[in-house]
């Protein structure tokens, strides 16, 4: 059997007994919590959205202020009376007045579902995805193992909603204290949060409600979240598909698909989007808002970029890849058409993934989703016009598949800043990552010696850094949401608008994402690697994975490209490629 | 080569499965409360994990 590229040692096992250590504390730390067991959801749908979740312009009612406590200008809020209870004369008007007593309940009900709507449909968009991304992996690797490229991208569907609904999203969210765009989430208490308390500093860790979506998180407006943040967790766990293609053993692989999702992708996102350490930066240290990535270039795209790095290191390249010298061969995908269909796709599915994370199109600054929208569009394509001319101008020809990877990559670069940040800024973030990705495929090629078939980890690990940085760069300080970011007033403002502390919190975050995700998964794929083994045979790989993994062609044995010719007569009206699977 | 039958392994399978419930019974043990039925509920759990990867082991050296 031919085995390459293999390296471990005592790296590894130090890398273990941390991680073990690390697993223990979180489970003594979090075991019987779940303060959510003893709250009461909304399954109904009938509690959800009253008339504290209208939102009103109050005159001369409280503002929000920045860390320097000056007014933001803000007045957009729960309306209070003067003393500041919410919204206590229509409480008083209750039997005077039932019709507005009413309406304000029917105003607050349909504000919230607006944004479930919304966010429903957003999260619909980016399901989609997946398919673009099957397309898009399966368009660059090779026909005779399209097969089980496609059935890995199909089956992580599967496999990642599982894992996220046994225990994901508890782990990233089960202490986030509420929904308020979704109009409850209220068994998603904040003390269900594993916190460490250092110096009088809470470092949130990890989540605790909201297992099996049970007891209190067994609620209408937690199940939106769940969905929304679902079929994101999918996405990064998709992209490790691409970059490990035609040599990854699928058993391998669904494990994988759960470690993913129940481990890899929550806890990162936890500390990111859950109210977790990251978040806290700027209210802990005063690093700007701490961590703010709006739809997730770090927590989905960096996250999924960098399990797919310590996947393939561990895999090795594929076999005729690299040269006895180290030079590397370029192996040409089956179908560039089925490759640029997809990037449609993925960038079609986009409009869902960065305008929906604003868990709302109602109150509270989220009418800025027409804004999001177009930064979106402009990144993406002022990226693949970037990236097509510099391939064209180094290369001698526009290559298609390093312009459909420039697309993807301001589409990936774009997602953290696209709530922040003005249209020109997006083209410029978006005119980098089209060059970024060009050199990050030449590094891992040529320096890294890393085999990514189609690019994962160039696009999404690198370009996603990129977008993280990017945040505390070029926002410029005019989103409101609310008036509050991470628990810091005002708005969220980069270096070049004038806040140096955004930038400290930005690149704590992209170092944090490369260490602990990169080392989590390179110590989880060696652990399998030892076990179960990750790598199909050589020969299996030779011929092609997909009748030795799948038992049945993607396309008829005569297909160019489709492996070994083994031709299996159909007999009982069976196709070829169905008998081919029964052979 | 011989593609098809002989690759067959129905064992991967059941490794995936035990590998599975293991995980299920685990994060039912953790999430509620403590008690001795989620102590043995986390010990069935973790002894799915480990079933799950001798199986697969066992997949490997047989595949």
């Amino acid at each position: 059997m031919l085995r390459v590229h293999r390296s471990g040692g005592w790296l590894t096992q130090w890398w273990l007994i941390f991680l073990g250590l690390m697993l223990t504390g979180v489970v003594i730390a979090g075991c019987g919590r779940s303060p959510a067991a003893d709250l009461k959801g909304d399954p109904g749908g009938i509690a959800t959205g009253t008339k504290s979740d209208v939102v009103a312009q109050v005159a001369g009612g409280p503002q929000f202020v920045d860390k320097n406590g000056k007014p933001t200008g803000d007045v957009t809020q729960a309306a209070k009376d003067k003393d500041g209870n919410p919204l206590s004369e229509i409480d008083a008007a209750k039997d005077k007045e039932p019709l507005a007593y009413s309406l304000a309940n029917m105003v607050g009900q349909n504000r919230i579902a607006v944004n479930i709507v919304w966010t429903l449909v957003a999260g619909f968009l980016v399901m989609f995805m997946q398919a673009g991304f099957a397309l898009v992996e399966t368009g660059f690797t090779r026909a005779k193992s399209a097969a089980h490229t496609m059935m890995m991208n199909f089956m992580i569907y599967g496999l990642g909603m599982l894992g996220y609904f046994i225990a994901g999203f508890a782990f990233q969210f089960g202490g986030i204290g509420g929904l308020a765009t979704l109009g409850g989430g209220s068994a998603l208490t904040s003390a269900g949060e594993v916190t460490l308390n250092i110096a009088g500093k809470p470092f949130g860790l990890i989540g605790t409600n909201g297992f099996f979506l049970s007891g209190g998180t067994y609620d209408v407006s937690i199940a939106v979240m769940f969905l929304f943040q679902m079929v994101f967790m999918d996405t990064a766990a998709t992209i490790p598909t691409g970059a490990m293609a035609e040599r990854w053993k699928f058993s391998a692989f669904c494990i994988f698909g759960f470690f993913c999702s129940t481990v890899t992708y929550p806890v990162f996102g936890n500390w990111g989007w859950g109210g977790g350490w990251l978040a806290q930066l700027g209210s802990n240290f005063g690093f700007g808002h701490g961590y703010a990535d709006f739809a997730g270039s770090g927590v989905v795209h960096a996250v999924g970029g960098w399990m797919g790095l310590a996947g393939a290191i561990v895999l090795g390249p594929r076999i005729g890849k690299f040269n006895k010298d180290g030079s590397p061969n370029t192996i040409a995908g089956h179908n560039l058409t089925l490759a640029i269909l997809g990037t449609f796709i993925l960038a079609f599915g986009w409009f869902g993934f960065n305008p929906g994370s604003t868990l709302a199109a109602s109150g509270s600054g989220a009418l800025r989703i027409g804004l999001i929208a177009v930064n979106t569009m402009l990144a993406g394509a002022a990226a693949s016009l970037s990236a097509m001319l510099y391939m064209w101008w180094t290369k001698g020809k526009p290559d298609p598949s390093m312009t459909v990877n420039g697309i993807l990559a301001g589409l990936v670069a774009i997602t953290a800043p696209s709530g922040f940040v003005s249209p020109v800024s997006s083209v410029i973030i978006g005119l980098i990552a089209g060059v970024l990705v060009c050199w990050a495929v030449w590094f891992f090629d040529n320096i890294a010696k890393v085999d990514d078939p189609v690019g994962a980890i160039s696009v999404h690990g690198v370009c996603g850094t990129w977008g993280v940085i990017a945040v505390g760069l070029f926002a410029d300080g005019t989103s409101n949401y609310g008036g509050v970011w991470n628990g810091v007033g005002g708005s969220v403002t980069g270096l070049f608008f004038g806040d140096a502390g955004q930038l400290v919190a930005q690149l704590i975050g992209a170092i944090t994402c490369f260490v602990y995700v990169g080392g989590v998964s390179y110590i989880f794929f060696r652990v399998v690697d030892k076990l179960i083994g990750m790598r199909t045979p050589a020969e299996t790989e030779l011929g092609g994975l997909d009748i030795p993994e799948m038992g049945a062609y993607a396309y008829p044995v005569d297909f160019p490209g489709t492996g070994p010719v083994n031709p299996v007569p159909a007999s009982n009206g069976a196709t070829a490629t169905s008998a081919a699977s029964l052979a | 080569m011989n593609y098809g039958a002989k690759e067959a392994n129905s064992k991967e399978a059941m490794g995936l499965v035990v590998f599975v419930i293991g995980l299920v019974l685990l994060a039912a043990g953790w999430a509620y409360g403590l008690g001795i039925f989620q102590v043995v509920l986390v010990v069935l759990g973790l002894a799915g994990f480990v079933a799950g990867f001798v199986v697969l082991r066992g997949a490997k050296a047989e595949g």
